[in-house]
């Protein structure tokens, strides 16, 4: 059949190229829990196998295998519904207005030093640094976010206001820091 | 755009080309376990073969008849040309898990399309059967050999048909046929000739891009055909001929 031992090949290789990345991308997803994330990675890597003859076009086999990820993830908290336990306390409201023209400056030099982001996230809950990865870093939108994880939506943005404000908080109490 | 939506576009870019590809270094990750995934990468396995052949040809031509009768419901309807479609498809699919590899000939199943292509002109009448409309090469200069005729089957029941033939010195003819309404819109550039005939009309292009090839378009109510290649225009004239 066309191309089938071609396609397969090329699935392994992305698979041991994208497999740590796409592992990180499910831990996030699952919010540190590695048995949940073994089983959405392996049920991935089994979809992705069976239905690798539906795939069109062999360059976007990355980001397909990334979807299959989530709508594995999402069949697996329909399953679990383990993540129904978000907290929803300190909900600090809407995003409503953004920063000023100097706080945004400071904001985004601190995110531009890769060792100060990473002791801004450190700073961060696990369940904020799930949100801030998958939002921003994996492009997931709150919506698809609420989707896969099976969690309200108002809670997840309450979760982005929260720690978007945090961050600024952090920020503005280092002031100087990042220069 | 908002304001905070632009400063929200802004983290986002941020936050990607700092942290990179590599995320191990972020504390978030420290605990996880890579796993090496399970995958069986094996050729491809054709199932349910432990039948006998009498049980793979029984259980074929059950499966064919069954599909027949629906294929009788669903034309009389009239209005699921779509799922006929993919009831085709399943039958090319059906048929190619029970019949042999045949390398000058094959159909098979691509994304919402059929495509049968031969690789050799003994073989065109089988073409012909699966489009009855297909231009049948002729008068093609002895120099050219047939590479492949590729034709595609769409959803919407159209068809396109795709020859190439080579020479020893890998000069390129190609032959396509293109199914066209009579709603839509064609236009040529770059006609130097144009020859009415009884189906339409023949638009030709001397040496469009300089380097010696010729090209024309055959545009009928129901198809273009076009040829392209290294030929002179008095070898490609009889090509078209009725």
């Amino acid at each position: 059949m066309k191309n089938e031992n071609h396609l397969s090949q090329l699935f392994a290789e992305n698979c041991n190229i994208y497999g740590k990345e796409l592992q990180r991308f499910i831990f996030t997803l699952t919010r540190k829990d590695q048995f949940a994330m073994e089983e959405i990675f392996q049920n991935t890597m089994v979809e992705g196998l069976a239905g690798l003859m539906k795939l069109r076009e062999e360059e976007k086999m990355k980001s397909w295998l990334f979807s299959i990820a989530k709508a594995e993830a999402r069949r697996y908290y329909q399953k679990y519904q383990k993540m129904s336990n978000m907290e929803t306390s300190g909900m600090d409201g809407e995003w409503d207005k953004a920063m000023s023209k100097d706080e945004f400056h400071d904001f985004t030099k601190a995110l531009a030093n890769s060792e100060m982001l990473g002791t801004l996230l450190r700073e961060l809950s696990d369940e904020e640094q799930q949100i801030y990865l998958l939002y921003y870093y994996y492009d997931l939108p709150l919506k698809e976010i609420s989707a896969v994880l099976q969690i309200n939506y108002n809670t997840l943005r309450s979760v982005h206001v929260r720690t978007l404000k945090k961050l600024k908080r952090i920020i503005t109490e280092r002031g100087g820091f990042y220069e | 755009m908002n304001e905070h939506i632009k400063q929200d576009k802004e983290i986002n870019r941020i936050t990607k080309a700092t942290l990179g590809s590599d995320l191990d270094d972020l504390d978030y990750f420290k605990d996880i376990n890579y796993v090496e995934p399970k995958i069986k990468n094996e050729p491809h396995k054709k199932k349910h073969f432990k039948f006998s052949r009498f049980q793979m040809i029984a259980s074929f031509m059950i499966s064919l008849l069954l599909l027949s009768s629906v294929f009788a419901v669903l034309i009389s309807n009239g209005s699921v040309s779509a799922t006929k479609f993919k009831i085709e498809q399943q039958i090319v699919n059906i048929k190619n898990q029970f019949t042999g590899a045949n390398l000058e000939f094959e159909t098979k199943v691509e994304g919402d399309s059929i495509v049968v292509e031969i690789k050799t002109l003994d073989e065109i009448d089988k073409a012909a059967d699966f489009f009855p409309e297909l231009f049948i090469a002729k008068n093609i200069p002895d120099r050219y050999r047939l590479e492949s005729l590729s034709i595609t089957k769409n959803i919407d029941g159209t068809f396109n048909a795709l020859y190439i033939f080579m020479t020893e010195a890998q000069q390129l003819l190609t032959i396509n046929q293109i199914s066209v309404s009579t709603d839509s819109s064609v236009s040529f550039v770059n006609i130097s000739k144009e020859i009415e005939t009884d189906k339409g009309t023949i638009y030709i292009s001397e040496n469009p891009f300089g380097d010696g090839a010729n090209s024309s378009s055959y545009l009928t109510d129901a198809f273009i055909i076009n040829v392209s290649g290294m030929i002179s225009l008095e070898e490609m004239l009889p090509m078209l001929a009725d």
